[in-house]
């Protein structure tokens, strides 16, 4: 899960009510039947964050805790242009046994 | 372009078809004169393709004819450039019209690998794990390439050693192309570290990726970790260290965060402080080595003042209106029978969370332990006012409306006492029928109000099987409103008169939780010893009765509860020779000794008794019996390790 705050479209010094209603915004704008993963991912954001309690936990124990590398691949794809494959890749990529 | 170095190929093998060769070749040449122009127009295509011009590429590729021989590449072409438009539905269209006998097909396999998992099982577990490589090589840029080879370093839960050297490739790389992206692996480094990491991996970590902005003496990453390894007193020293260097703010945190965050901090340094046992031997060599691998900066400080008390009150301070440090500073000094520290601690809790439950309930016992019934019947109203259905704040309402009843009494305010009762009536004539109507008799006589009295006496008095603790509340109700001599002389006669009857432990449990309520509420009179005496006397003689063995076992339970140890033990001595196998007067026995021994070594015949204990436990088939398996459990276990730290 990236940052909360990104995820949610909030600053950091938002109170607690401002992040509520900001995710019960976005929860009319991506209803769960209609965007599973999205809703998914707004959710888990807000409870990381949605009370101080919550916060203070957040920035001194558990941001970055449920980061993998498989996660910030998936990030880098859907963030970064395709790149054109070339020619030569395409053919240097064969295994040499092929031949 | 990505600079990505693949070895160069061997010349093509004579097996392909000269379409195939050629354009593998990038040349036209020996192939016919009328597909010359094919293989051109398929060359030229790939180079617009690969320069970025999609639009001269089909250009080039509408010149393939059906029926070509390069009709092949253009497919893989046309799906080459779905692919980078992540159009991956036509990408995947174009290449599965492709024969898999020709050479376009062999290329696009690894791309549609990768993006149809429906493409997979036609394929055995080695041939895709061999195509997923190809894709990555193909797809991946290579951040994403030395991205992944950090997969299997950082994952493996050893070493980190290699994970770093691959790491300083990584920072490289996207340091400053994607500084999101470095932040993520420092923070998936910095995690690693406190799971699995050694010391030497702090140096490199700042090597790799600097200092952490969030810790940047790593001091919250030390904490941790000492706290794993059960070196407390150096985790306290960093901590204490880390919550100083929070107080400046210095990332710029909303002042609320910053200021709770620091309360967490020494909150979480009090506990550890509580939580702390004597230190083994073992712990002592741990805590050596662990200090062995401290920083010089941290070996040259003395450690943090070890007092949790002071460190509460200052996280009390830093954040008053968060519960658990308000909530063991309440709990230290209530153990303490601190009793005016606990209230100043709960009323600064309740001015700010004037619904919190706990310290409402916590300041009204203390208030009613000091005698100050009208202040504890305050507050059990307004926890009685936030949960009106409960059960147990409604019985503790009554119980204040009656003890602040007798507390006016005491006082002499008898027309304030009388209004008390009128105010409690419905409360108390729930729960506390008894009790009301004998202090109702006993203001009303105080009023000269003497046919109301005697009704009402004659009314209890009617009630036999209640009758010891009617006259109970009598003798204490006559001390408190100070009547006459003769007048007192002749209630006590007749409570004594009533405990000679034989005894019940229906009415020894009465009258014990009757008793109960004066003590709790610090009500103390003339003669309440000897009333105690008394009635725990009449309770101890119903191990001897008749009665249901269930109201037996309810007799040493509540001796228990109300402390009354050595009649506990008597008791349990008395039930354990007739009910040898109950466990229930075995437990309560061990509790006596235990109570007894306090601060003591308890005696070694403790273990035995626990091991009877625990196996009538295991043969009784009564839940209420099964339900003590845990606490003798735990006794078993507290017993042993107190032997053993002793020893």
């Amino acid at each position: 899960m990236s940052d909360p705050y990104t995820t949610l479209g909030v600053s950091p010094g938002a109170t607690d009510e401002e992040l509520r209603q900001r995710y019960l915004a976005l929860t009319r704008q991506y209803p769960p039947e209609q965007h599973p993963e999205r809703f998914a991912e707004m959710r888990s954001a807000y409870e990381s964050i949605k009370d101080l309690d919550a916060r203070v936990n957040y920035v001194l124990f558990n941001e970055g805790a449920n980061d993998t590398v498989d996660l910030i691949l998936e990030d880098m794809a859907c963030r970064t242009t395709r790149r054109r494959i070339t020619l030569t890749h395409l053919l240097n990529s064969l295994p040499t046994t092929k031949r | 372009m990505a600079s990505l170095k693949i070895p160069k190929p061997p010349p093509v093998a004579p097996t392909l078809n000269p379409a195939d060769a050629a354009v593998a070749r990038r040349s036209s040449l020996g192939l016919p004169d009328e597909l010359k122009p094919h293989c051109d127009a398929i060359l030229a295509g790939f180079r617009a393709y690969e320069s970025g011009n999609d639009e001269d590429a089909r250009t080039a590729l509408a010149k393939i004819p059906l029926g070509s021989p390069f009709l092949e590449w253009k497919v893989l072409l046309r799906g080459l450039m779905a692919y980078t438009s992540n159009d991956d539905g036509r990408a995947l269209e174009n290449w599965s019209r492709l024969s898999n006998e020709q050479l376009p097909s062999q290329l696009a396999a690894p791309l549609r690998a990768k993006l149809d998992p429906s493409f997979r099982p036609g394929q055995s577990f080695e041939q895709n794990a061999a195509l997923l490589r190809r894709a990555e090589l193909l797809i991946d840029t290579p951040l994403a390439i030395s991205i992944t080879a950090l997969r299997t370093e950082i994952r493996r839960g050893k070493s980190l050693v290699n994970a770093f050297r691959t790491a300083e490739s990584v920072a490289v790389r996207c340091k400053h192309d994607d500084p999101v992206v470095f932040k993520r692996i420092a923070r998936l480094f910095y995690r690693a570290i406190l799971d699995h990491g050694e010391p030497a991996d702090i140096p490199r970590y700042r090597k790799v990726f600097s200092k952490p902005s969030d810790d940047p003496e790593f001091l919250k990453l030390e904490a941790q970790r000492f706290e794993h390894s059960d070196s407390i007193s150096e985790a306290n020293t960093c901590w204490s260290l880390f919550e100083r260097w929070l107080s400046s703010n210095p990332l710029k945190w909303p002042e609320g965060l910053v200021r709770r965050a620091r309360a967490v901090i020494l909150h979480r340094i009090a506990n550890n402080i509580e939580e702390d046992d004597q230190p083994s031997l073992v712990d002592e060599f741990r805590r050596i080595l662990s200090r062995a691998t401290l920083p010089n900066t941290l070996l040259n400080l003395p450690p943090i003042a070890e007092d949790p008390v002071a460190i509460w009150q200052k996280a009390c301070e830093l954040s008053p209106e968060w519960e658990p440090p308000a909530r063991a500073l309440f709990d230290f000094y209530s153990e303490q029978k601190n009793l005016e520290q606990a209230k100043a601690v709960a009323q600064r809790f309740l001015a700010h969370q004037p619904t919190a439950l706990w310290a409402v309930e916590g300041l009204a016992d203390l208030f009613a332990r000091n005698g100050e019934a009208r202040a504890a019947l305050d507050l059990w109203l307004q926890a009685l006012r936030a949960n009106p259905l409960d059960r147990d704040y409604q019985i503790d309402v009554a119980r204040a409306y009656v003890s602040t009843v007798r507390v006016e009494l005491m006082e002499g305010d008898f027309a304030r006492a009388e209004a008390t009762l009128i105010e409690g009536e419905t409360y108390c004539k729930q729960s506390h029928p008894t009790s009301w109507k004998v202090l109702r008799s006993v203001v009303a006589r105080c009023a000269k109000q003497v046919d109301l009295a005697d009704a009402l006496q004659v009314e209890l008095e009617s009630d036999r099987e209640k009758l010891p603790v009617t006259r109970f509340h009598f003798a204490a109700s006559a001390v408190l409103a100070k009547w006459k001599p003769v007048q007192k002389k002749a209630v006590d006669f007749a409570f004594a008169e009533s405990l000679a009857e034989p005894a019940s432990p229906t009415i020894a449990s009465y009258l014990l939780v009757s008793l109960a309520d004066y003590i709790e509420y610090g009500i103390d009179y003339r003669g309440r010893a000897a009333h105690q005496k008394k009635i725990v006397a009449y309770a101890l003689s119903t191990a001897e009765s008749d009665a249901p063995i269930i109201d037996i076992e309810r007799i040493a339970i509540q001796l228990q509860i109300q402390g009354e140890w050595t009649a506990a033990q008597k008791f349990a001595a008395v039930c354990s020779r007739r009910f040898p196998l109950n466990p229930v007067f075995t437990m309560t026995t061990i509790q006596a000794l235990l109570a007894k021994a306090k601060g003591k070594q308890p005696p070694r015949s403790l273990f035995r008794l626990v091991q009877i204990a625990r196996r009538n436990i295991e043969r009784s088939t009564e839940p209420r019996h099964k339900s003590m398996l845990e606490i003798v459990e735990k006794m078993g276990t507290d017993l042993f390790n107190g032997f053993n730290d002793f020893f």
